[in-house]
């Protein structure tokens, strides 16, 4: 099993980021990959991270820290992740979300938060390995029409 | 996050506040908005779903950094 190396993520990983998205979901996303690295790479005080094997990137962690939403106080919220499946079962999700876990803590944010579907077990299982549980909050979706 | 005067309550302003960031949303082509609402906070889950929320898919996960 080759070295794993997490890293800061960059401008330039969008296209890295789309593929491993592609080979997870069996579809092209018609998400603006781009726009979000640029976003997600760009902004001080969040952290992101892809995880390098082989000199390719094979995972990747998005985040970012809200500020006194309803009443929870600064907290960090882990938008997108993603393994390569051809990679999975080495650790690489797990060292990404220590990496993440390691920043925020050493930030004094005492709590990370995500949103996972009902139905993606395999995710679930992933999140709950790392220790963490269904908070208090229930999500809620409004269709625009 | 929403906040409101407590003694302007009731009186439309937190659905004026949605329905002006519906639209907004709606014109760049955004075609759902989520939320997350502590489950006991009844006013709260009240609003939204007058708004025409309902609950999603995802489950709300949280971890304590320790």
């Amino acid at each position: 099993m080759s070295k794993i190396r997490i890293r800061k993520l960059k401008k330039e990983d969008a296209d890295d980021i789309r593929r491993i998205d592609a080979a997870i979901t069996k579809t092209r996303s018609k998400l603006d990959f781009k726009r979000i690295v640029d976003e997600a790479a760009g902004r001080s005080g969040d952290e992101s991270f892809v995880a390098e094997q082989d000199g390719m990137v094979v995972g990747y962690m998005i985040s970012y820290v809200t500020l006194g939403n309803f009443g929870i106080g600064k907290s960090a919220w882990i938008a997108m992740f993603g393994v390569d499946p051809k990679r999975m079962g080495q650790g690489i999700g797990r060292s990404l979300a220590k990496r993440i876990f390691k920043v925020y803590k050493g930030k004094g944010i005492t709590h990370v938060f995500t949103s996972v579907s009902w139905d993606s077990t395999d995710l679930l299982s992933f999140f709950k390995t790392l220790g963490f549980d269904r908070s208090n909050f229930i999500n809620l979706r409004k269709t625009l029409d | 996050m929403i906040a409101l005067n407590t003694k302007r309550m009731g009186q439309g302003i937190g659905r004026s506040l949605a329905k002006r960031i519906f639209k907004v949303y709606k014109e760049k082509g955004v075609t759902h908005v989520f939320t997350s609402v502590s489950w006991d906070s009844t006013d709260l889950l009240s609003f939204f779903k007058t708004l025409g929320f309902d609950r999603s898919n995802f489950i709300n996960l949280r971890k304590t950094l320790d």
